[in-house]
């Protein structure tokens, strides 16, 4: 029973993130997006309600949680109902026997997925030390848990990490009565799951139909491979990984001429990433400033005024978390790895040989090889289109070279326990980008003037 | 053709792919491929596993609002029990007997209940409270809580 409400309680929060469904830029996507969207929004909406709740001390239970949030969702849903969207032809569909074997292909990494979560196979140590720990003391504190995060003893929970993953959790606790510490790994693969039809129907937007359903069926297949390799179950991978993909897809599906594009969703996502992880911060930076540097380099018109929410987004939503601690009393910001230039360069050949050896995402590196080779054979086809994803998949992989120097000691069994799931949004944009390349090719759906205009 | 060749050339890698957790289910034997985990860590950490089952038992002897500890054989794996047991008995206040393998006795010999795994000794005038195939569970006899 426990499991069961805690199921239920993460299917609300499309809910509370309604008007996404409604929001005129994401009415003309296929449901299961929209839904997506609204799972999105419902989890970033309850994350910063829980926050401000405890910033001025109002007790979290399942209702005082709920009724804000539903009352802002069914007012914002009316609204952005009202508005016009632009007409946008449906995308056409792609043949049914690519679909069938994107279908299987998908389908059975899912299922890989889904069985290796319910039987143990790839619970993260993580869940059980920290990430489902805060979730758990949360709900018994009916907030944010300040003496907790506070305590002498309370390193391993680095207190400092964005609240979302510990948020939805005690949501989830406040309705289950518990954490049922063996279900709750699962609904890992609900976050990956919400990320599929998003990345596909962005990919789309770019891609022949049968092209974009090919390559969203491979990243389906890597990354849920990748997800079990990586031991991700309950920890803060799924979330993440929902995040960036879906505002880098987003991002990426933009088209030169694009004056009004709504950016609401990837500053939507980009924010929920902020809220997640540590890395969530750095993956910001780079894909917004992969968006700034694309946009200037290909003459995009406005790019400075529609990079504003992409950037301010992720920025209020963290000052809400920064907010939390000042008022509290807690060290503000994140913790430093050491200082910052003190690195350990003796271990610069240990650190590229255990990235090397930990990169295999379990597929003995065929999921990063086969779109590098593809990237690699298209060079002279790559274009500043495809920045932002560019931009993460280097900058993320640099940030870890340089966050595995600080170690004192050889980082090595470090890098065996954490490169291959810090590492798997770098997996996601490195297909993401490789596939779109495609489109670079010949003036194909991608840049056909009947392709479909979202606004 | 050449767009059609690469959605062709994608659907196969991705099929390629798939033989690695293929290869993974193969190893497993039958029944045990799809059996039902006692603990969360049963498949990924089997010393861990035992580590969660003894405080799941234990949880049921701590009272909520109550104070305990945990000791163990080794520094390490006290470490990971009083990890896990924050978030397994989240209504109780743990107090370490050692924290990352630094002995902590000043504050873990204030908790009214010790968690004593693997028959590590438990400090201190003791009543037995209860027995698990991984541990006991002492209450401590003038303890404040």
């Amino acid at each position: 029973m426990p499991a069961l409400l805690f199921l239920a309680a993460h299917l609300v929060l499309p809910l509370f993130g309604m008007p996404a469904v409604f929001h005129p830029s994401l009415r003309a996507l296929p449901f299961s997006a929209r839904i997506a969207a609204a799972f999105a929004a419902g989890a970033v909406g309850l994350t910063l309600e829980a926050t401000l709740f405890s910033i001025v001390g109002v007790r979290w239970s399942a209702v005082s949680l709920s009724i804000p949030l539903l009352a802002a969702s069914f007012v914002l849903s009316t609204q952005w109902a009202g508005r016009r969207s632009p007409i946008a032809p449906p995308l056409p569909s792609a043949r049914r026997g690519v679909v069938a074997a994107a279908v299987l292909a998908g389908g059975l990494a899912l299922l890989h997925l889904g069985l290796s979560l319910a039987t143990a196979r790839a619970t993260s140590t993580d869940f059980l030390l920290f990430w489902g720990v805060k979730g758990a003391r949360f709900a018994v504190a009916r907030g944010i848990d300040v003496e907790l995060l506070d305590s002498a003893f309370s390193h391993h929970l680095v207190a400092d990490y964005p609240p979302l993953v510990p948020i939805v959790s005690s949501w989830s606790t406040l309705w289950a009565g518990e954490v049922p510490w063996r279900f709750a790994p699962l609904l890992t693969a609900l976050w990956f799951l919400a990320a599929v039809p998003v990345v596909a129907v962005f990919l789309r937007r770019h891609l022949s139909p049968d092209y974009a359903t090919a390559v969203a069926a491979f990243w389906t297949v890597a990354l849920a491979i990748s997800l079990v390799r990586s031991t991700s179950g309950g920890n803060a991978e799924g979330p993440l990984l929902f995040f960036e993909s879906a505002a880098l897809a987003a991002l990426l599906a933009e088209r030169r001429q694009d004056r009004d594009t709504s950016r609401f969703f990837p500053a939507l996502a980009l924010s929920g990433a902020a809220l997640t992880k540590v890395e969530g911060s750095l993956a910001v930076v780079l894909i917004v400033a992969g968006v700034a540097l694309r946009d200037f380099l290909e003459r995009r018109p406005r790019p400075l005024s529609r990079l504003l929410p992409l950037a301010a987004a992720p920025l209020v939503a963290l000052t809400v978390w920064f907010a939390f601690q000042a008022t509290h009393g807690l060290p503000v910001g994140y913790r430093t790895h050491g200082e910052l230039l003190g690195l350990h360069f003796q271990y610069l050949t240990p650190v590229l040989a255990g990235m090397a050896r930990y990169l295999d995402a379990g597929t003995a590196w065929l999921s990063w090889l086969l779109p590098l080779v593809f990237l690699t054979a298209s060079a002279r086809r790559i274009r500043a289109e495809l920045l932002p994803a560019l931009l993460l998949v280097a900058g993320l992989l640099l940030f870890l070279v340089f966050d595995y120097l600080h170690d004192r000691n050889d980082p090595s069994i470090r890098i065996g326990w954490t490169l291959p799931r810090v590492s798997q949004p770098g997996l996601s944009a490195l297909i993401l980008a490789a596939g779109l390349v495609a489109s670079f090719r010949s003036p194909s759906y991608g840049t056909d003037s009947s392709r479909p205009a979202f606004r | 053709m050449r767009a059609r060749a690469q959605t062709v050339l994608l659907l196969v890698e991705s099929f390629v792919l798939l033989f690695f957790p293929l290869r993974q289910w193969i190893r497993v034997a039958p029944r045990e491929a799809l059996a039902a985990p006692a603990t969360p860590l049963d498949r990924t950490d089997g010393a861990a596993a035992r580590q969660w089952l003894f405080l799941r038992q234990a949880r049921t002897t701590v009272p909520p609002g109550a104070t305990y500890t945990v000791v163990a054989p080794t520094r390490d794996v006290e470490m990971n029990l009083f990890m896990m047991s924050l978030g397994l008995l989240p209504e109780a206040r743990g107090l370490p007997s050692s924290y990352y393998e630094v002995p902590t006795p000043e504050i873990g010999s204030q908790a009214r209940y010790v968690l004593a795994y693997e028959n590590a000794p438990a400090s201190g005038r003791v009543r037995l409270r209860a027995v698990f195939a991984e541990g006991q569970v002492y209450e401590r006899q003038a303890a404040q809580n």
